[in-house]
């Protein structure tokens, strides 16, 4: 597993990383999820998360939906699919996000600031998320000022942004 | 006078400055539409999703409009032209000004105030909302997903209603005036079809084909200057309009000129 902390030292560094990594999206499939890229407003949450699938490859509405479907039952989303942005509470928002990008079929998943994505009565649930969820390739990014709210976390290992970006996300395969 | 000159100047570059962004905007339209994501289900919805908005909810208020203008128009224009014994030229006269000028100009016009001004809003918004951003980081590109099916939806809906239009208008106008005229109904289209040139036709094409991709391409083009404040969406609203007025006067000197 690949799964990495990196945290950054101020709001300078994490626009400059952000620009960085908007430039490697051109021409490398890496999933961002990011209070940064909000879902899309006038669509619907499973409009939002079908988005990527069926941008990228041929295949009708029903068809994706049979593929996302156990994903919306296990996330609690199925009752609020025709939702809206605005009808979502802040954890909600940062699943139907997770699901966008992991059915973008991204090698790397990046959650970057996710403390700027949900107020602190979810971190909990974040955490969970995490736990749960079968990540072979993520990278967690935020300031070191939260630092402590990832001390738990056994399964990622701290590591720099630059040596991330030359060693593990440009020897990847690009789309 | 050193003011004058200054503004006179700042408008020139910023004039300058549209029209070099514009044509890089038509490149990227053109290079978009060979992309194969373009036949792809989610393009097609959003696709779907703007002829629904531009040309079916507008429907009720373009039939009435339609019928007024074809009552001024067939029912004005025909019994006067007829007292004057001029009936052969009622064909030749509503083609040119039906078909030719006035059904592309009207449904422009009437296009223009609906649907673009809530593209303008829409794109402005995404853009301020980094909802763009979210498309482009989808590996997604916004040209493919958002700009050209909303242009070419806006073409589409130009040349059909325009000729929803040209129906209502000569038909409906003659229908509700038909117990004042003087003429056969027969008469009356059968000297418009005399009257049809292929130039009519070619005119009313090139019309259509340019002010539907000026109605969307304008006001996604104005809203994408727009910055992150939310007071510069009525700037944009403004100034995409101010643009697509002038633009409606270029297709009209096309047309008068084929």
């Amino acid at each position: 597993m690949n799964n990495y902390l990196i945290y950054y030292k101020s709001e300078e560094q994490m626009k400059e990383w952000l620009k960085t990594l908007m430039q490697i999206v051109e021409s490398q499939r890496v999933g961002l999820v990011s209070s940064f890229f909000p879902i899309i407003g006038n669509l619907s949450v499973i409009e939002n998360i079908l988005l990527p699938l069926t941008y990228h490859h041929k295949i009708t509405y029903s068809e994706a939906l049979d593929i996302v479907g156990k994903d919306l039952e296990n996330f609690g989303l199925k009752d609020i699919m025709h939702f809206r942005n605005n009808q979502l509470n802040d954890y909600q928002k940062m699943i139907v996000k997770y699901l966008q990008v992991k059915y973008l079929r991204a090698e790397w998943i990046v959650f970057f600031s996710p403390r700027r994505m949900y107020i602190a009565e979810y971190e909990e649930k974040f955490h969970q998320f995490l736990r749960c969820e079968d990540l072979k390739k993520s990278v967690i990014i935020d300031h070191e000022n939260h630092r402590h709210l990832f001390d738990d976390m056994q399964d990622y290992t701290e590591k720099d942004f630059d040596t991330w970006v030359t060693r593990d996300l440009k020897t990847s395969n690009s789309k | 006078m050193k003011r004058l000159i200054m503004a006179l100047g700042q408008k020139a570059i910023a004039s300058i400055q549209f029209f070099i962004g514009y044509f890089a905007f038509t490149v990227s339209f053109f290079k978009g539409c060979f992309n194969p994501h373009i036949f792809y289900p989610s393009v097609h919805l959003v696709f779907l999703r703007q002829v629904y908005f531009t040309g079916v909810q507008i429907l009720p208020m373009f039939s009435v409009v339609s019928v007024a203008i074809g009552l001024t128009l067939v029912g004005g224009l025909t019994p006067f032209m007829v007292q004057f014994g001029a009936q052969d030229a009622v064909g030749s006269v509503l083609v040119t000004i039906t078909i030719k000028h006035l059904a592309p100009l009207v449904t422009m016009v009437l296009l223009t105030l609906r649907s673009s001004t809530a593209v303008t809003a829409e794109i402005s918004l995404m853009k301020m909302n980094g909802e763009i951003d979210t498309i482009k980081s989808l590996s997604i590109n916004p040209f493919v997903y958002l700009y050209i099916p909303r242009i070419v939806s806006g073409i589409v809906c130009l040349s059909v209603l325009s000729v929803i239009f040209i129906y209502i208008a000569i038909i409906g106008g003659y229908l509700i005036l038909s117990f004042n005229l003087n003429i056969s109904f027969d008469f009356l289209i059968g000297t418009i079809f005399d009257a049809f040139t292929i130039d009519t036709l070619l005119a009313f094409f090139i019309k259509i084909a340019l002010g539907g991709y000026f109605l969307m391409s304008i006001p996604i083009y104005t809203a994408l200057e727009t910055g992150n404040a939310v007071t510069e969406i009525p700037i944009a609203l403004l100034r995409g309009m101010q643009r697509l007025f002038y633009a409606i006067i270029i297709v009209e000197l096309v047309g008068t000129f084929i």
